[in-house]
């Protein structure tokens, strides 16, 4: 691999985790509740809140189309 | 159960086990660098921090090793069980190793150079055509990736949005980072460390993860269970039932089944657990209630309900006794159905 694919190769993952961390935070601030009903206030304390935030920095496609698809709350 | 999310679902059984654990971690370390330490060969010089790495690496190796062969285990043995139910703070744990090992390696390595450390990783080893040039390192961070999305997504939150079939697919990926991390060893240290112990751990470990895994691959096939009376399922001699416990049974077609003995009451349920999927047949009866082994979630028996104010259902079945050997049929009802028990009496006792 060239050095210049590869400095392409980490911005890409730099922007990606970027854009991860600005769902996060809506995911921390209201979109948990949002897709769940059970993660909703209280449901869902700060530190869980917290726990949630790296994999959603990591899923952040799936977790964005969640909050425009996700109609039902989850089993459980 | 399922009606709010909190950090960890601590039990002081947890508590302990991670207490063991970090005690266990903290003991290989010391132990691991201080005999790299003294038994260092004449004329090598290794830094603490190299040390380190190397502690750290292996560590990771042996965690995700190890994690790898509970699974297996458990089905041969009762032992191994707590170790599955809290297997997901040692995932945790063995990520939190290995972001340590690759952390070390990006400082030690690649952090003093002209290019950006994380560009060195991938171009430092560009001969993909040889063993000794081949760029492992890049197998350790594809490995470090799929550990990191594991470990981030083991909250109870993913397993209800990702839903259970995404969810585990995603966590099956366990096998492939275990592969990578093998790959990287053998086309890394392997290639110029002298030392076999090294070959010896990497070939243990590998070829028991794989040897456990058929074994149990194999005997899994035979548990499946063809004695039936006008298509019931023999579950097991009465005398069998222990009181508050259940057998499993796996028809050939559907989910399987676990049948309980509570007192002279006998009831049957699906065996997987609305949560994450836990082996409800493993667990017991605490407070009238089937109490999934993995993180507590109760049924009551005889609708396969969960008590007020939770609403988790899972299919019941209707059982019989005839001349004191417990049936099934493996018919499902609906979840949450209602299914008279089967009471233990004198006549078919």
């Amino acid at each position: 691999m060239s050095i210049e694919t590869a400095g392409y190769l980490v911005t890409g993952l730099g922007l990606y985790a970027a854009l991860g961390l600005v769902v996060a935070l809506i995911y921390m601030f209201g979109g948990a509740g949002r897709i769940d009903p059970a993660a909703k206030g209280k449901g869902m304390p700060l530190r869980a809140r917290l726990l949630i935030m790296p994999g959603v920095i990591g899923l952040w496609p799936v977790m964005v189309a969640k909050l425009f698809t996700q109609k039902e709350p989850p089993v459980s | 159960m399922s009606h709010d999310y909190k950090a960890v679902q601590w039990t002081p059984f947890k508590k302990q086990f991670d207490r063991w654990m970090l005690a266990g971690i903290a003991l290989y370390l010391i132990s691991f660098v201080g005999v790299s330490a003294v038994m260092q060969p004449a004329g090598e010089s290794f830094t603490p921090i190299q040390i380190l790495i190397r502690a750290m690496g292996t560590l990771a190796f042996l965690l995700l090793t190890f994690i790898l062969c509970i699974g297996p285990l458990a089905r041969l043995t009762d032992r191994f069980k707590p170790f599955l139910y809290n297997r997901r703070h040692l995932g945790v744990a063995t990520f939190l190793v290995a972001l340590i090992h690759a952390g070390l390696v990006i400082l030690w390595y690649h952090g003093f150079g002209d290019l950006n450390p994380l560009v060195s990783i991938f171009v430092s080893n560009p001969e993909y055509t040889s063993l000794n040039g081949f760029p492992f390192e890049v197998l350790g961070f594809v490995a470090l990736i799929i550990l990191f999305l594991m470990a981030a997504t083991s909250h109870d939150f993913w397993n209800a949005n990702l839903g259970p079939g995404l969810w585990k697919a995603l966590h099956m990926g366990v096998y492939l980072a275990y592969g990578l991390l093998v790959a990287h060893v053998a086309l890394g240290a392997l290639q110029f460390e002298k030392d076999p112990l090294y070959v010896i751990l990497l070939g243990t470990g590998a070829g028991t993860v794989c040897l456990l895994h058929i074994t149990t691959a194999i005997g899994g096939v035979h548990k499946v269970n063809p004695a039936s009376l006008n298509g019931w399922l023999k579950v097991a001699d009465l005398s069998d039932m222990q009181d508050g416990r259940a057998k499993i049974i796996r028809p050939k077609q559907g989910e399987a089944i676990a049948v309980f003995r509570d007192g002279d009451k006998i009831s049957a349920v699906s065996n997987v657990c609305r949560h994450q999927g836990g082996p409800l047949g493993e667990g017991k009866i605490v407070d009238g209630c089937i109490t999934c082994p993995w993180h507590g979630f109760q049924y009551r028996m005889e609708d396969g309900c969960s008590p007020d104010p939770f609403t988790e259902k899972i299919a019941t079945y209707a059982t019989h006794i005839v001349h004191g050997i417990v049936y099934v049929d493996p018919a499902p009802n609906t979840p949450g159905t209602y299914q008279d028990p089967t009471v233990i009496t004198h006549n078919n006792a």
